[in-house]
C-alpha cells in the first residue's frame, strides 16, 4: 500500500516449504508453500478449520509439521541451536489473539520481561524502555502499573503489542489483531500497525478476518483453500476463479470494505 | 535472510586537537541488541565543554531504543547547562531521535508512595473481614439451597452428583487404601518396637487398630481427599470462573451453587465414610501383615486380639466424623474456587488455600470432637 515497498526480489523472511500437517487422518496442509518478504504486511485468511492457526503455530515452531520445513529469518525453525533460537526469539514478536499477557504481572512488568531476559540493562533503563514501548502503542503511562485483568479488551491488545515490540523485532506476528475490538478501535489498531511498520521497518504476518484490515493495510494476502495457500496482492486475488476466493472477495461485505479503503486512499 | 549481526556502537571525539569545538562522532549500531554497550558508552560520556556536537553520519543502524538512550543522555547534558547539537543522522535515525525526544519530554508521573504500616494493617484487616463476610454469605447461601432442595427434591442434579462421587471419591479409593495400608505398617512397626521392651508386643495390635479406627483412618483419608479432590474442586471451579463459564451458567438460568457446589459437597459428604471404612480395613491388613511376619503371632491370634480389642464404638466414632470432614473439605474447596479473581495466579493461590484451609479445618474439628467425646465419656 505505502512505502517501504516490499520487494519480491529479496530473500524471504519467512519461507514455508512443502509443509504437510495432519491431525490423525485429517489432512490440514498438503505440501503447502509460502514466502513472506521483508517489509510487507502479509495477511493469512481462510475459512474456519482451514488451518490458519495451525500454520501460524508451525511457523512459530510451536508445532512440528508432519513433513516439510519452515525457515524464519534464515533459520530452520525445527533445527534451532540454542544460540540461533535466542537470535530468532529476540528478532520476532508475537501478539496472541487474547493478548496472552501474564496475568500475575503488571503491564510494565510484562513488557520488561523480554528486555530482562535478553538484554543486560540497569533496572531503571528497563523500566523506562517499557514506558517508551507503552507510549509507542498509544497507551497512557498510568497503565504501566495496572494488572492485565484491569484493562479493557482494546488496551490488552495494545499492551500485548507493546510486549511484542519490546526488543525492536524485525518480524511481527499478529493473530486476529482486531477481533473483539469495536470498529473505531479496530481502525485505530490498523493504523497503529501500519505506522509501526513504516517507522520500524517491520515485516508483519497476521491472521485476520477483518476485511477492512485486509483492504486497508495489507500488501499481500494468502488464502488457505483446499490444504494449499494461494498468495497474491488483493487485485490478483479478486480475479482468482476459485469459488471460495470468489465468495470471500466478491461478497457484499468485501465490496463495501474495498470501496471504503479506496475512498480513504483518495481522501488522504 | 538472517538477522544482521550488529556491531558495537562507538562514540569518539572527532579530532584530538583541543582547540577544535567538541565534536564527537557516533558510529556502529545503536540498537536494542547493543543496548548494554550504549548504556556503558553514554554513562562514561562526560565532556566538559559548554557546547558539544554529536555527528551521526557514521551510524550504521539506529532503532528506537538506541535513539531513546542517546536522547536521554543529551537531555541530561542540556539540564546541566551544556548546548548539544545533533547532526548528520540519516532520515530514519533523525525520526527516531525526534520521537524519543517528544516522549522523553512528556511529564513523568511520580511512582505511588510506599504504604505506611498503618495502611498495610488497615488493608489487611479490611481484606480479612471481607473474606469472613463472603465465606459467611457463601455458607448461608449453601444452607438455604439445601433447604430449598429438601423442599423440592426434583431440582437436585443427580447426574452431577453421581459423576462427582465417581471422580472425587471412587477414583480416590486406591490411593486412600494404599496410604492407610502403609501408615498402619509404620505404626505397627513403631508400636511393636517400643512395646517389646515391656514384653507387651502383642498390644501393638490394640494400639494400631484402635488409633486407626478412632483417629488415624479418618484423618488420613481426609488429608488425601483434601489434597486430591478439594484442590480439584477449587482449580476446576476457579478456571471455569476465569473462562466466564460461571457467568454463562447464570445467564442460562443455572445457579453455580446448585449445579456445581451442591453435587460436589454432597458427593464428598456421602463418600467420605465409605472411603474411611476402606482405609480402616486396609490398615488392618497392613497391621496384620507386619505383626504376623515380624513376630511369632499367627493370623488366628491376630484376629482374636483384634476382635478382642476393638469395639463397634471405636469404629463409629471414626466413621461418624467422616461425613463432617467430607462436607468441610468440599465446602472449603468450592468456596475457594468461587473466590478466584481474574488471573491464573489467583487460581493457584486459591487452590493452595483450599487444601491448607481444608486440612486445618479438619484438624480443628477433630480436636473439638475429641473434647466433646471426652466430656460425654465415649
Amino acid at each position: 500500500m505505502t512505502q517501504p515497498h516490499p520487494s519480491t526480489a529479496s530473500e524471504p523472511v519467512v519461507s514455508v516449504r512443502n509443509v504437510t500437517n495432519r491431525f490423525g487422518k485429517q489432512l490440514v496442509h498438503d505440501k503447502l508453500n509460502l514466502d513472506i518478504y521483508p517489509g510487507e504486511i502479509f495477511a493469512i485468511v481462510g475459512g474456519s478449520g482451514s488451518g490458519k492457526s495451525v500454520l501460524l503455530r508451525t511457523i512459530l515452531g510451536l508445532r512440528k509439521p508432519a513433513s516439510g520445513n519452515v525457515h524464519v529469518l534464515g533459520y530452520d525453525i525445527d533445527q534451532l541451536t540454542e544460540t540461533a533460537a535466542r537470535r530468532v526469539h529476540r528478532n520476532w514478536g508475537v501478539l496472541y489473539q487474547n493478548g496472552a499477557l501474564f496475568s500475575a504481572l503488571t503491564v510494565a512488568e510484562n513488557i520488561e520481561l523480554p528486555l530482562i531476559e535478553h538484554l543486560r540493562l540497569p533496572e531503571k533503563v528497563v523500566h523506562e524502555l517499557a514506558l517508551l514501548k507503552l507510549s509507542m502503542v498509544g497507551l497512557p503511562p498510568d497503565t504501566a502499573g495496572k494488572l492485565p485483568a484491569e484493562l479493557s479488551g482494546g488496551m490488552v491488545k495494545r499492551a500485548a503489542l507493546a510486549r511484542a515490540l519490546a526488543l525492536d523485532p524485525k518480524l511481527l506476528f499478529l493473530d486476529e489483531p482486531t477481533s473483539g475490538l469495536d470498529p473505531i478501535g479496530a481502525d485505530a489498531f490498523d493504523h497503529l500497525i501500519l505506522e509501526l511498520r513504516n517507522q520500524l521497518v517491520l515485516t508483519v504476518v497476521m491472521i485476520t478476518h477483518d476485511l477492512d484490515t485486509l483492504f486497508g493495510i495489507c500488501d499481500r494476502v494468502g488464502v488457505l483453500v483446499d490444504h494449499h495457500m494461494i498468495a497474491g496482492t488483493l487485485d490478483e486475488l479478486v480475479k482468482n476463479p476459485h469459488p471460495w476466493i470468489k465468495d470471500y472477495f466478491g461478497g457484499a461485505r468485501a465490496a463495501r470494505a474495498r470501496n471504503a479503503a479506496q475512498q480513504e486512499t483518495r481522501d488522504s | 535472510m538472517k538477522p544482521v549481526k550488529h556491531s558495537k556502537p562507538t562514540l569518539r571525539r572527532k579530532t584530538d586537537n583541543p582547540k577544535d569545538a567538541a565534536i564527537y562522532q557516533l558510529a556502529g549500531d545503536w540498537v536494542s541488541e547493543q543496548a548494554d554497550s550504549c548504556v556503558t558508552l553514554l554513562d562514561h560520556f562526560a565532556p566538559h565543554n559548554d557546547s558539544v556536537g554529536l555527528e551521526g553520519a557514521a551510524v550504521t543502524h539506529m532503532d528506537i531504543t538506541g535513539a531513546w538512550l542517546l536522547v536521554n543522555r543529551v537531555l541530561e547534558m542540556q539540564r546541566d547547562g551544556q548546548t548539544v547539537t545533533l547532526s548528520g543522522f540519516d532520515e530514519r535515525a533523525a525520526h527516531f531521535l525526534q520521537q524519543a525526544d517528544d516522549l522523553r519530554r512528556q511529564p513523568v508521573q511520580p511512582p505511588p508512595p510506599c504504604p505506611t504500616l498503618r495502611q498495610v494493617i488497615l488493608t489487611k484487616a479490611d481484606s480479612i473481614s471481607r473474606s469472613l463476610l463472603t465465606s459467611l454469605s457463601f455458607l448461608g447461601e449453601f444452607w438455604l439451597l439445601v433447604g430449598a432442595t429438601l423442599r423440592h427434591p426434583g431440582t437436585f442434579r443427580l447426574r452431577a452428583f453421581v459423576k462427582q462421587c465417581d471422580v472425587a471419591a471412587v477414583r480416590a479409593a486406591p490411593i486412600v487404601a494404599f496410604t492407610s495400608f502403609l501408615i498402619a505398617i509404620v505404626l505397627a512397626y513403631q508400636g511393636s518396637a517400643q512395646l517389646q521392651r515391656f514384653g507387651a508386643q502383642i498390644f501393638s495390635i490394640d494400639l494400631v487398630t484402635i488409633s486407626v479406627l478412632r483417629e488415624m483412618g479418618v484423618l488420613l483419608t481426609a488429608i488425601m481427599v483434601a489434597g486430591r479432590s478439594g484442590s480439584a474442586f477449587a482449580a476446576e471451579i476457579g478456571t471455569m470462573k476465569l473462562n466466564e463459564e460461571l457467568d454463562a451458567l447464570k445467564t442460562t438460568g443455572m445457579e453455580p451453587m446448585e449445579v456445581l457446589v451442591l453435587p460436589r459437597v454432597l458427593a464428598l459428604t456421602v463418600m467420605m465414610p465409605l472411603l474411611t471404612f476402606l482405609g480402616d480395613m486396609t490398615s488392618f491388613v497392613g497391621c496384620g501383615l507386619l505383626t504376623v511376619s515380624t513376630t511369632s503371632t499367627s493370623w488366628q491370634l491376630f484376629y482374636a486380639r483384634l476382635t478382642g480389642a476393638v469395639h463397634m464404638k471405636d469404629f463409629w466414632i471414626g466413621v461418624g466424623k467422616a461425613p463432617v470432614f467430607g462436607l468441610m473439605i468440599a465446602l472449603v474447596g468450592c468456596y475457594h474456587g468461587l473466590s478466584v479473581a481474574n488471573s491464573a495466579e489467583s487460581v493457584g493461590r486459591e487452590t493452595t488455600n483450599a487444601v491448607v484451609n481444608a486440612i486445618f479445618a479438619v484438624m480443628l474439628a477433630d480436636a473439638l470432637f475429641s473434647i466433646v467425646f471426652t466430656m460425654i465419656g465415649i
